[in-house]
């Protein structure tokens, strides 16, 4: 196999220090050849293989063909097969200037013959040497590319191997339910038909138990999960856009006292908490007869229904919207009332509403003593937004903040709704889904079906399915798809 | 040396259940015929449970039946009680199983050979077996001051290699209770390789039926419906009065006699060196692998109609006699059962089947075959289709013909031979349907269909020829009929029970079998007759179950195709074993049965799932 070199310490800028990766030679003493230790008389002087302790890092001269010194570096070699790829790696930390990365990637190609690594192809041979298996190549996957804390933490137990722990347990499962079901005929005489049948269903249920709880994990949507929307809603005027503009502490969408202003979907990315949202503005829902309006509503009314977090706009001097309004409070997960100062009709809608069970209402006044539109700008200034909870006794704090009391709702509700151990791994998720599936109609089919031959087939047909999620069969495409992913040097 | 100048064309060593198989069909090519048995023991007896069939062995004994075989034949004449095994569990794992008279099974099987003018039965004890290394090469027998020449030898020796005994501390030589051994392995054959261990099977205590109080246990009688095996005997009912069979079970005093006396148990204390059968456990296995259990089934069984004998089947024993009478007088209704022959164990050599053909016959001396128990297998049916297996090919290869290989897709004797050929035994090798991928396509209603081409690629013309030939004709006339459709006036003309959704029109007749699935053979044969077609029970059974069955056959078929792009891919076993990334246990097993290809590993007890992704993902 060629020998590869890539740097895997990401790229383009210029940056402290540069690690340089070499897998797969066979020999390390040619390449010690650049190396040259400083010795305690002064002058500097080559270094021996024999003198390299395994994963021991040394420090040494760089030196180029002339033997100009190029670099200052520390190198750790690692044998085969008790490195990263499972084979010989010679690990190189390098100051870290892209002309001096490249130059010294460049000397190693032209002078040993060595080979630019493809994308993930590091991690590739780390998985043909099983050093890591298919989930934990996933892990790596995902731990490299988090976003979130979450992300990392899914990405590390991937990485680790516990994923691979709940997939043997799930593989060992169904071998076990296979054994009792062909235990019910071939050998029922021996083993007595009733503990052959309560046998077969007790394992049955587990294997059913055990899939559910690998599917529980899969049940989000991982655009949820990357991208959660929250979706502002509400009649026409009721003052969505001027919450999402002052949201996002900018003018982003146009507000006017005209009904309809807003017909499509706006989205910015909005972070709370140090998690990355996507808040979403929409159109007013109302009857209209123009189209344009009307296609803004069903966006509207989808997004409503799909996003993440549902935020409902009601403008306070609404004071019949309870009855009449479009959507119905207890869909959603928040509701603001708007023009709080207009005080009068507030109070019943709040009361209204504490009966419906959405307890956290904010009322929000922009303007005092005004009922015009509340305009884009006019937020500034305003350092307090009156935020309150709504009841018999009208509390208002000077001090809460908007934005930090919609964090607070929405990263409790992410938290709930992503359990820790949340499978983030697209490929597992499709796979686990169709095991899922496969499960749900196997178990339909045993409650009707009594021929343990179809039994068996078809729990054979769901058994394949697992062989392919622990990656015993694993189709090449998803091998490629996986590896795609990684950059050069992982 | 000639052809003509040898004796025998085919000559068999062992009169038991794989030779006379082999007798009887390389008997059909008109070839001439030596079956070699020793004077003391009968042609085709059964000297372990007398029975024929049960799970996946009713199957081997049909497809014989409709390969030209003689099991089927003389089960039939012989059976004191027939049942259809797992009848509750779906058709395609539904075996018929027969108890046999087994004085009347030696004596239809002597007949049958006897009146056969192809083969003749020599009697004596074969000591020396030399090759003749003439053009065409063949065999000496020699045998009491005689000797007996022949160009193809088929040896079934059964337990004889080498045979030893084992009652409790009483040991002896022999192949089974008051017969002789046969000489080693080795000393027969240098040049054969054999297992390195040792196998062991072992069979109960015979009981005086006299002295069994039935009326403790229950009974199962013999069920009239169950079908005979042979295509000859369909519909003509038994040959034979029938008896009944009856269950008992141990108790935890039963097993507390045994564990108690452990140290005296040949099995356990060491004295057998042999591997016995784990899917047929001596009851001292059961005591000491499930000590937690206590309640096994006892099936007391009847071994003839004029023998005072009966055969409490599950608790085959090697322990001292009076342990046997101690434990057996546990079980009730045998509280005062008096001991005829005391059960034993038995020790033999093994031949390695790997090193045969999938024809049986030798890779290292050619003309050679083995076919039975001396190939590690249990079971009269095991042995009767290898005898099949053997006996035709060495007829074929005799006649300058093409091998005869039944593929493991369409019957289970190819699976067996397959899995003998190319998997390492370490245990002895009973059939059962899960060792078969294509479990719902080889069943018992359809071997005429599955081995009908099988056998007409013989040809030879014989009755069982013409059979089959009138199955096919009834077989194409019948199927087209599954894909007619059905009017609701129709569907009530026969008494099709349950609803039937007619709303729009018609509906498959294929469709309302589906819906009658539990009477899926008595509908199909009363619309078939409306339509004008007249089809026997079996070409009926056959259509019937495999409408019932399509849509899973053709599922399982796509899900296996998928798998099989992998199992047939070959590994490395060598650099499997030099690869640090294989545990130690796993390369133990590689090592010890050295699969060829990803199927085979996958197949394999004990390899990690790790290692299969491991393997798979160097493809």
């Amino acid at each position: 196999m060629d020998t590869i070199i890539a740097c895997a310490s990401g790229g383009g800028s210029n940056y402290g220090v540069g690690l340089i990766r070499i897998s797969g030679f066979n020999v390390l003493e040619p390449l010690l050849e650049h190396f040259y230790r400083i010795s305690s008389s002064g002058p500097i002087e080559p270094i021996s293989a024999k003198s390299i302790k395994p994963r021991y890092q040394y420090f040494s001269k760089f030196l180029g063909d002339n033997k100009e010194v190029l670099d200052e570096v520390l190198f750790t070699f690692f044998p085969a097969p008790h490195s990263f790829t499972g084979e010989n790696v010679l690990e190189i930390s390098v100051h870290g200037n892209q002309i001096n990365i490249e130059r010294i990637i460049n000397l190693f190609i032209v002078k040993f013959g060595f080979r630019l690594s493809e994308p993930g192809e590091f991690t590739r041979r780390a998985f043909k040497n099983k050093k890591l298996s298919l989930s934990q190549v996933e892990g790596l996957d995902l731990f490299l590319n988090a976003e979130s804390a979450l992300a990392l933490k899914a990405g590390i137990k991937g990485l680790s191997g516990e994923v691979d722990r709940d997939y043997d347990q799930l593989y060992q499962c169904y071998l076990e339910l296979k054994a009792a079901v062909e235990i019910n005929f071939d050998f029922a005489e021996d083993v007595g038909e009733e503990r052959a049948i309560s046998n077969y269903l007790r394992l049955k249920n587990e294997l059913i138990k055990n899939i559910q709880s690998l599917y529980a994990k899969t049940e989000n949507s991982l655009s949820e999960f990357y991208d959660p929307e929250i979706v502002l809603i509400g009649k026409p005027n009721s003052g969505k856009s001027s919450v999402f503009n002052f949201l996002l502490k900018k003018s982003r969408s146009i507000v006017s006292e005209e009904l309809g202003t807003t017909r499509d979907y706006i989205s910015e990315n909005l972070f709370l908490d140090g998690k990355r949202f996507k808040l979403i503005d929409t159109a007013g829902i109302r009857e209209t007869s123009n189209k344009i309006e009307k296609a803004g509503i069903e966006v509207s009314m989808t997004k409503s229904q799909e996003s993440f977090f549902k935020v409902l706009i009601i403008d306070g001097r609404d004071s019949d919207y309870i009855e009449s309004g479009p959507i119905e409070p207890g869909a959603v997960d928040i509701v603001f009332i708007t023009r709080g100062h207009s005080a009068g009709p507030i109070e019943p809608i709040a009361k209204q509403l504490k009966v419906l069970g959405k307890v956290p209402i904010l009322l929000i006044d922009f303007i005092p003593n005004s009922s015009g539109p509340i305009e884009p700008d006019l937020y500034q200034g305003y350092e307090v937004i009156e935020v309150a909870p709504i009841g018999p006794e009208v509390k208002v704090s000077k001090n809460s903040k908007l934005n930090s009391l919609l964090a607070d709702s929405v990263v409790r509700k992410f938290k709930k709704s992503f359990q820790e151990d949340a499978n983030l791994v697209p490929r597992q998720r499709e796979k686990i889904k169709i095991i899922y599936e496969k499960c749900t109609e196997f178990q339909r089919l045993t409650s009707s079906e009594d021929d343990f031959a179809i039994i068996s087939s078809e729990l054979n047909i769901l058994g394949s399915e697992i062989e392919e999620l622990l990656g015993i069969t694993p189709p090449d495409e998803v091998l490629n798809y996986i590896f795609s992913n990684f950059c050069i040097g992982k | 040396m000639s052809l003509a100048e040898y004796d025998y064309d085919i000559a068999i060593v062992g009169g038991g259940h794989a030779g006379l198989e082999a007798a009887w069909i390389s008997s059909q090519f008109k070839l001439r015929v030596a079956l070699v048995s020793m004077r003391d023991v009968p042609l085709g007896s059964t000297p372990c449970n007398p029975s024929i069939g049960g799970v996946g062995k009713g199957q081997v004994v049909r497809e014989l039946d409709a390969l030209g075989g003689l099991m089927g034949m003389v089960a039939d004449e012989a059976a004191i009680q027939c049942r259809t095994l797992n009848e509750s569990k779906g058709f395609a794992v539904q075996s018929t199983r027969f108890q046999v008279d087994k004085e009347e099974y030696s004596k239809i099987a002597t007949r049958y050979i006897g009146s056969n003018e192809y083969i003749e039965v020599v009697h004596g004890r074969v000591e020396k077996i030399n090759e003749i290394a003439g053009k065409p090469s063949g065999y000496l027998l020699y045998f009491g001051g005689k000797t007996l020449s022949c160009s193809r030898l088929i040896i079934t020796a059964g337990t004889f290699l080498n045979g030893k005994l084992h009652c409790g501390e009483e040991t002896a030589s022999g192949g089974r209770f008051d017969t002789e051994k046969s000489p080693g392995l080795s000393e027969l054959f240098g040049r054969i390789s054999k297992l390195p261990l040792r196998f062991k099977t072992g069979t109960p205590a015979r009981l005086n039926i006299n002295s069994v109080d039935f009326s403790k246990m229950q009974a199962q009688e013999s069920d009239d419906a169950t079908e005979n095996f042979s295509w000859r005997n369909y519909g003509k009912g038994r040959f034979l009065p029938q008896v009944a069979c009856h269950i008992t079970h141990t108790s935890e005093e039963t097993l507390g006699h045994i564990r108690s006396n452990k140290e005296r148990s040949p099995i356990f204390n060491g004295q057998i060196e042999g591997i016995g059968p784990r899917y047929c456990p001596s009851i001292e296995d059961k005591a000491f692998r499930y000590p937690d259990r206590h309640v096994h089934h006892v099936f007391v069984e009847p071994e003839g109609l004029n023998l005072n004998t009966v055969y409490p089947n599950g608790i085959s024993s090697s322990l001292p006699k009076e342990v046997q009478d101690d434990f057996i007088r546990t079980i009730p209704g045998l509280e005062n059962a008096k001991v005829e022959v005391y059960g034993y164990a038995v020790e033999y050599d093994v031949v390695d089947t790997q090193a045969l053909n999938l024809t049986l016959e030798s890779q290292e001396v050619p003309g050679l075959y083995f076919a039975g128990q001396i190939n590690g297998t249990s079971g009269y049916e095991e042995a009767a289709a290898q005898g099949y297996i053997a006996g035709v090919n060495a007829a074929l290869s005799f006649l300058g013909r093409d091998k005869f290989i039944l593929p493991r897709t369409e019957s289970y004797i190819g699976v067996m031979i397959e899995d003998l050929v190319f998997q390492k035994r370490d245990e002895p090798y009973r059939l059962f349907t899960a060792r078969s991928e294509d479990r719902l396509y080889i069943r018992e209603d359809n071997s005429t269909l599955r081995m009908g081409p099988f056998r007409k690629s013989l040809l030879l013309n014989e009755d069982v020829d013409e059979y089959i030939n009138e199955f096919f004709a009834e077989y194409e006339a019948l199927k087209p009929i599954v894909s007619e459709s059905l009017t609701k006036k129709a569907s009530e003309m026969f008494h099709v029970e349950q609803s039937i959704d007619f709303s729009g029109g018609g509906v498959l007749l294929g469709e309302v079998l589906k819906i009658n699935k539990k009477n899926v053979v008595g509908v199909l044969s009363s619309i078939s007759r409306s339509f004008g077609v007249d089809s026997s029970m079996e070409v009926l059974r056959t259509i019937a179950v495999e409408t019932l069955y399509g849509g899973y056959i053709k599922r399982g078929k796509a899900q296996a195709e998928k798998l099989l792009k992998y199992d047939n891919k070959k590994i490395n076993i060598k650099s499997l074993l030099n690869s640090h990334n294989v545990s130690f246990e796993c390369k133990s097993r590689i090592k010890e049965f050295a699969p060829v290809t990803f199927g085979q590993l996958r197949k394999l007890e004990g390899i990690r799932p790790a290692t299969l992704t491991y393997v798979a993902s160097k493809f």
